[in-house]
């Protein structure tokens, strides 16, 4: 294998871990399509993802490489912005201080533009992470 | 000292820390997502503070709406002009006190017949998921449908019940409330009860207090 083939394998490795962890989030989705609230799911996991691309980035943005657990940040942070959501399922109703859960009772509203917004950015921090986080190089003097 | 072939030697030199630039496309990349998301929580929780709005007052004009029914195609007030109306909100019909009050509305109704009273249950569902109630409740009546997105919720916003101002913990759904409103249009009575039913006694005195002549009671 070449080892610009090496490289791309490695990368393809490394992006592996980081959406690995978040299959474990197909149950969740699964439950939300029972209660028909599917815009719900993908707009508060897309929040948690979007933050914990932010903080990935922010990381390799101070020289932290990357991590094998890596992945572990988007799946905590789309549970955390998700868990309101299981409350609400055991009975209790939101509260306005749930919005420490990534403002989940602001986002809740459903503001239209809010999953589309949230998708794109996603999109273009995973870019940002398979640019500047995965290949590890950094510009040296 | 590092000696070379041709007998010239040098002084071994410890090489200088390489300077770590960050990269400012990085940067640039992480301000914008900050704004972004930023932006967007901020106006979330703009709209979602701008969602509340007073209860409907007594002996006010009834706010008219238009509604997908789950008795097919979209259920106006207006069209019931002429006839006292029942409003029940409820929060959604998967929470088990708003089913119990559903069966309690479902009971009243052979008395709510009798005086004329149409009824209209309205939540945030989706109206395949109100029709699912309606079969498996067996409920006469039809349900309304409105959503939890912004602006799409107009008659939970018109009666003050989207986010009901009787508690400021309320979340982002219809809040249990019955709402009468008498032949001419006019709000006869509101009855506010976050998460909790309204039994069947309670919902016909409302409804009864409201027809009374020169009724209504908050």
């Amino acid at each position: 294998m070449t080892r610009a083939g090496t490289a791309e394998a490695s990368s393809v490795r490394r992006l592996s871990f980081l959406l690995g962890p978040s299959i474990l989030l197909i149950p969740v989705l699964v439950l939300y399509l029972h209660y028909d609230g599917t815009p719900h799911f993908f707009l508060h996991s897309l929040t948690g993802w979007d933050v914990a691309l932010v903080l990935l980035l922010v990381a390799s943005y101070y020289g932290w490489s990357w991590s094998p657990w890596d992945g572990l940040l988007p799946l905590l942070l789309a549970l955390w912005a998700l868990t309101p959501d299981f409350v609400y399922i055991a009975g209790p109703y939101h509260r306005d201080w749930v919005n420490v859960f990534l403002f989940h009772i602001g986002l809740d509203e459903i503001l239209p533009s809010a999953v589309i917004v949230l998708a794109m950015v996603w999109f273009v921090l995973v870019l940002g992470y398979l640019r500047f986080r995965l290949d590890g190089r950094r510009a040296e003097t | 000292m590092v000696d070379y072939p041709e007998g010239r030697a040098t002084t071994a030199q410890t090489p200088e820390p390489r300077r770590r630039q960050r990269p400012p496309l990085l940067g640039l990349l992480l301000v914008a997502a900050l704004i972004t998301l930023t932006a967007l929580f901020t106006d979330g929780v703009v709209t979602e503070s701008l969602a509340k709005t007073p209860l409907v007052a007594t002996g006010q004009p009834a706010p008219d709406f238009a509604l997908p029914s789950t008795d097919g195609g979209k259920a106006s007030l207006a069209s019931l002009r002429g006839r006292p109306v029942l409003l029940v909100f409820v929060p959604s019909v998967l929470c088990h006190w708003c089913r119990d009050e559903l069966r309690n509305v479902q009971a009243a109704l052979p008395q709510l017949t009798m005086k004329n009273v149409a009824i209209f249950a309205i939540s945030t569902d989706e109206t395949v998921v109100q029709r699912s109630t309606v079969t498996s409740l067996g409920l006469a009546f039809p349900f309304l449908g409105e959503a939890p997105t912004s602006g799409e919720h107009p008659a939970g916003s018109a009666y003050g019940l989207y986010h009901s101002p009787r508690r400021a913990d309320t979340g982002p759904v219809e809040t249990n409330a019955l709402v009468a409103i008498d032949a001419g249009g006019v709000v006869r009575a509101a009855q506010v009860r976050p998460e909790q039913s309204f039994d069947e006694a309670e919902i016909l005195s409302t409804v009864a207090a409201a027809l009374a002549p020169g009724g209504g009671s908050r």
